[in-house]
């Protein structure tokens, strides 16, 4: 696996990991953020290391990465339909993408 | 009164039947009530500490994890609940609690009977009669990964057609049960949640095997959801909700067993 590809689920892991902490909150001061970073360099080549998991690794992140982002977007589509109540007319048409006439 | 129930007291007290606790049952989602989520403990097993409270399962027991990395994700799981706790989206945390309280009484053995008997009504072995495009999708799609399955675990399963369900053969399923065998009751749990999610054994195998990602894995299974859509149209509310339910279940799956699987091992280079 070429490393740009490496670089680029870590990329997206950390993206996930940042939007799912709270506003207030650094990512970089977090302990999961520090584990996957370890991990990564642990992983990296160098001459003094033989690394026999590093794609194993990479697979891990990106799993990670794809539960994070489906678990957000789920939650995002179910607060959008489900759970609030029955819609008013005019909800309902604009998730058809229609407007009611102006009423006056 | 008090007399009357005496002599019976310290048998009440002593008594070793299950005693069934009356809960409450919430239907509207517990609003969060914590700030803080930590991970504490030893190098061998680690707890979450909601603020200043321990996080249990819901038996009662702690939740005490043998793995780091999995302590971290379910930690991340509870400190990503923005207002409302949904216990039934947290699937890391889910799984975690069922091998923890083990409420079936299931051991390593009985789950992997459960898995085999998924294989004979697994997905990919079902197959549309016909020439049609998605019987030739079917082929595309699905028969690499066959192939490799068969291939990898020395099988020989066979696409079935009709309403009959596949032909296998014990030999077949024994050699499953022994790569099942291999993994401990933790990621044993998470292959049959997996398999459950995506409804086939080979594919989530495939993906236990890293031979294919947990999105494509959930692709494969919903082909025919995919190829119905693309001519007749998507229903956001329907199938992008199904697919990302699909995802997260799997992929949480993939998660649980992978983190327990893991295993740190960095061998140094020979000093010439």
């Amino acid at each position: 696996m070429a490393s740009t590809t490496k670089i680029q689920t870590l990329r997206s892991l950390i993206k996930e990991l940042r939007r799912s902490i709270g506003n207030h909150d650094r990512v970089q001061q977090t302990p999961i953020f520090s584990y996957v970073m370890n991990e990564y360099r642990r992983n990296a080549v160098t001459d003094q290391q033989y690394c026999h998991q590093q794609e194993e690794m990479t697979y891990l992140a990106e799993t990670c990465a794809t539960y994070l982002t489906s678990s957000r977007r789920y939650l995002e589509l179910y607060d959008d339909y489900h759970g609030c109540g029955e819609r008013s007319v005019k909800e309902t048409a604009s998730i058809v993408g229609f407007k009611l006439p102006n009423e006056h | 009164m008090r007399g009357l129930f005496w002599p019976v007291a310290p048998q009440l007290l002593n008594q070793n039947t299950l005693i069934v606790i009356a809960r409450r049952f919430f239907p509207e989602p517990r609003k969060r009530f914590f700030k803080n989520v930590t991970v504490a403990g030893t190098s061998s097993l680690y707890e979450i500490n909601l603020d200043h409270r321990k996080l249990k399962t819901p038996a009662g027991n702690l939740v005490q994890i043998p793995n780091y990395g999995l302590a971290l994700a379910v930690a991340n799981e509870w400190s990503a609940v923005k207002e409302k706790i949904r216990p039934s989206l947290m699937h890391l945390t889910g799984l975690t609690n069922t091998v923890l309280d083990n409420p079936g009484r299931t051991t390593k053995y009985d789950l992997s009977g459960k898995i085999l008997d998924y294989v004979e009504t697994d997905t990919l072995l079902f197959r549309e009669d016909g020439t049609d495009d998605f019987t030739q999708l079917q082929i595309k799609e699905w028969d690499p990964v066959l192939n490799w399955f068969n291939e990898r675990f020395e099988t020989d399963l066979k696409p079935c057609h009709g309403f009959q369900a596949a032909e296998v053969s014990t030999q077949t399923k024994e050699r499953i049960r022994r790569y099942l065998l291999s993994y401990d009751i933790w990621a044993v749990n998470g292959l049959l949640y997996g398999i459950e999610a995506l409804r086939s054994v080979i594919l989530t195998l495939a993906a236990a095997e890293r031979k294919i990602s947990a999105v494509r894995a959930v692709e494969l299974s919903r082909l025919e959801t995919i190829f119905q859509t693309s001519q007749w149209g998507s229903v956001e509310w329907g199938h992008d909700l199904e697919r990302y339910d699909a995802e997260s279940r799997f992929s949480a799956a993939l998660l649980f067993t992978h983190l327990n699987t893991w295993q740190a091992s960095v061998k140094q280079k020979l000093k010439q």
